[in-house]
């Protein structure tokens, strides 16, 4: 089941015993939001192809006492309503979660309007704004689990994939979900790879036949920035960050700035470097993958940074 | 309160609002007085929720969208308790940060309903409101000020569309039509009339009043109680309404505080 099927179905039964859950959609569907939208259809609202309409009514009905869920399609439901995020929920402190759909190049073929591979330089500029990104359908499911139970003081904005990515089993326990990451393999003490979403996919295919060639963590919490990831990188030598963002928003810089603040030592003792995909839009066609081969954001290139030859 | 009785009151607000500017140094006079007696008949004058200080779950909703003018409700505010008296006062003072008014109105403020500022935003907000109180059964009404600068934002369009379509007949958008923007009248800027078949055509009831006129603010709100769609009251003001110097002075957005004295006389 895809990421978003997994979130949508446990707030759909959660919505079922709590009437002040609001389920708004930016005129996009899901198969786990027919049953949504049938059963349920006061608490669910068509709010129709208008991102900074559906955030100023979120924060209008949180306001009211509802429970909000936004739901929209990655490029438009982050930069076209940034501002609105930023003043009607950050601003105010809303709980509204936002469930943004197709990150990274997830609608490969339909070009760069479609991409959105520079929201998170923009979405991690607003304070007071918590950001997921997920990479697998069972970790979707312990953070719609987690984030249901949860009384929250502030907007979440949760970064989905767009297909149902490949990745390990991964159930999250209570301790990764406040930690904000997971550590997925852990069988060399030197090497050290970070990613996020979909680079996880990347990640554990550079290892499948390579086990042991570095250590893997899953950094899924963005912001708040998980301070004992810390702690974590001060074990390796080198440690390669990989991102499916563009060069400037890529969350490497976030990652150096907080190690600088948190343990500063670290960035002369540490060897650091990065796989984005670099500083351009992509015209091509030809799916995901080959999109990706295009500016070497491959598995391969990740193996090649451990063996010296990057 | 009749009509004398929020004829002083509007009085009373003008001048609450220039001393606090004065103390300030600063502040958006224009287009704070061309909506006094809007603010003050909402307040004091209309059978609404909004004059006891109560929790907003109990009561109608006012959000002034044109967050540059959200000054004209502090002296009020403060006159019904919402505040503690004296925060007024203390605005513009060295102990201005210990008070809890600003420039701008935020949520952090008793009775405002949203933080305003960036404009656009207001009627999104309050039809939020609205249709949480429909969806719980509510015959509470909410408001909201808008300026008519702020009808160049696209986001007052998504909205007007939205609360038509759902029936927000509890919501009802006040446009403070002063025809003055920063660099002057809007219609040398991009035309926006004709306003009223605007609204019109996107499924509101729209009256159009002297919004400094406390019949026609009454009769218009009685209507906009009885009506199936949300209102848009298109209240004809004058910017600066109440001082010789500032009216339809477009520069008096704005404070300017070399000529302070000036206005002190107007």
């Amino acid at each position: 089941m895809s990421q978003r099927d997994v979130i949508i179905e446990k707030i759909f039964a959660k919505a079922c015993k709590d009437p002040n859950i609001v389920f708004l959609s930016v005129d996009f569907g899901a198969p786990a939001l027919d049953q949504f939208r049938e059963k349920l259809p006061s608490q669910f609202i068509h709010v129709g192809i208008s991102e900074q309409n559906a955030i100023d009514l979120a924060a209008g009905l949180a306001m009211a006492g509802k429970k909000v869920f936004v739901y929209g399609m990655a490029p438009f439901i982050s930069l076209r309503c940034l501002e609105q995020i930023k003043m009607s929920l950050a601003q105010m402190s809303l709980p509204v979660v936002i469930l943004s759909v197709g990150v990274g190049l997830g609608y490969a073929d339909s070009g760069p309007t479609h991409y959105a591979t520079e929201d998170l330089g923009a979405l991690r500029s607003i304070i007071n704004l918590d950001i997921y990104t997920v990479s697998n359908s069972d970790q979707a499911s312990s953070i719609a689990t987690f984030l249901l139970d949860q009384v929250h003081a502030k907007p979440i904005f949760i970064r989905l994939d767009r297909e149902a990515t490949k990745t390990r089993p991964q159930h999250l326990n209570n301790e990764n979900l406040l930690d904000g990451f997971v550590k997925i393999s852990h069988k060399n003490d030197q090497n050290l790879v970070i990613a996020s979403g979909y680079s996880l996919a990347l990640a554990e295919q550079a290892l499948e036949f390579n086990e042991g060639k570095f250590s893997l963590i899953d950094w899924f919490r963005i912001k708040s920035f998980p301070e004992n990831l810390v702690g974590e990188i001060e074990k390796y030598n080198k440690v390669l960050f990989i991102d499916e963002q563009t060069a400037y928003s890529s969350n490497f810089g976030l990652l150096l700035a907080e190690i600088n603040r948190l343990n500063p030592q670290l960035l002369k003792q540490i060897e650091f470097a990065e796989i984005n995909l670099g500083e351009r839009y992509f015209y091509e066609n030809g799916g995901r993958k080959y999109l990706h081969s295009t500016v070497d954001f491959t598995s391969d290139k990740i193996l090649k940074f451990f063996d010296g030859k990057a | 309160m009749n009509n004398q009785d929020l004829e002083k009151k509007s009085s009373e607000i003008r001048k609450k609002v220039i001393e606090m500017m004065v103390r300030a140094n600063q502040g958006h006079p224009g287009s704070v007085f061309s909506m006094v007696e809007i603010a003050a008949f909402l307040y004091y004058g209309h059978a609404t929720g909004l004059n006891k200080p109560v929790s907003k779950q109990e009561r109608d909703k006012l959000i002034i969208s044109k967050g540059h003018a959200t000054h004209v409700v502090y002296p009020i505010l403060e006159d019904l308790g919402y505040i503690p008296k004296g925060s007024c006062d203390q605005f513009g003072t060295e102990k201005h940060n210990l008070g809890p008014l600003r420039m701008f109105g935020n949520i952090k403020i008793n009775g405002v309903d949203a933080t305003t500022g960036s404009l656009g935003h207001g009627i999104g907000i309050g039809s939020g409101y609205a249709l949480a109180d429909k969806l719980d059964g509510k015959k509470h009404f909410t408001y909201v000020v808008i300026s008519e600068g702020e009808m160049y934002e696209g986001s007052i369009w998504e909205a007007a569309l939205f609360s038509a379509h759902h029936h927000l007949n509890n919501l009802v958008v006040i446009l403070d039509r002063n025809r003055n923007m920063i660099l002057g009248d809007t219609e040398s800027c991009v035309r926006l009339e004709p306003v009223d078949q605007k609204w019109e055509s996107f499924g509101w009831n729209v009256l159009s009043i002297n919004g400094h006129d406390f019949n026609d603010l009454s009769d218009a709100f009685a209507r906009s109680r009885n009506s199936q769609k949300p209102t848009c009251i298109i209240a004809n003001t004058t910017k600066g309404k109440g001082n010789k110097v500032m009216e339809n002075a477009p520069e008096w957005h704005y404070w300017h505080s070399n000529r302070v004295q000036e206005l002190l006389k107007g």
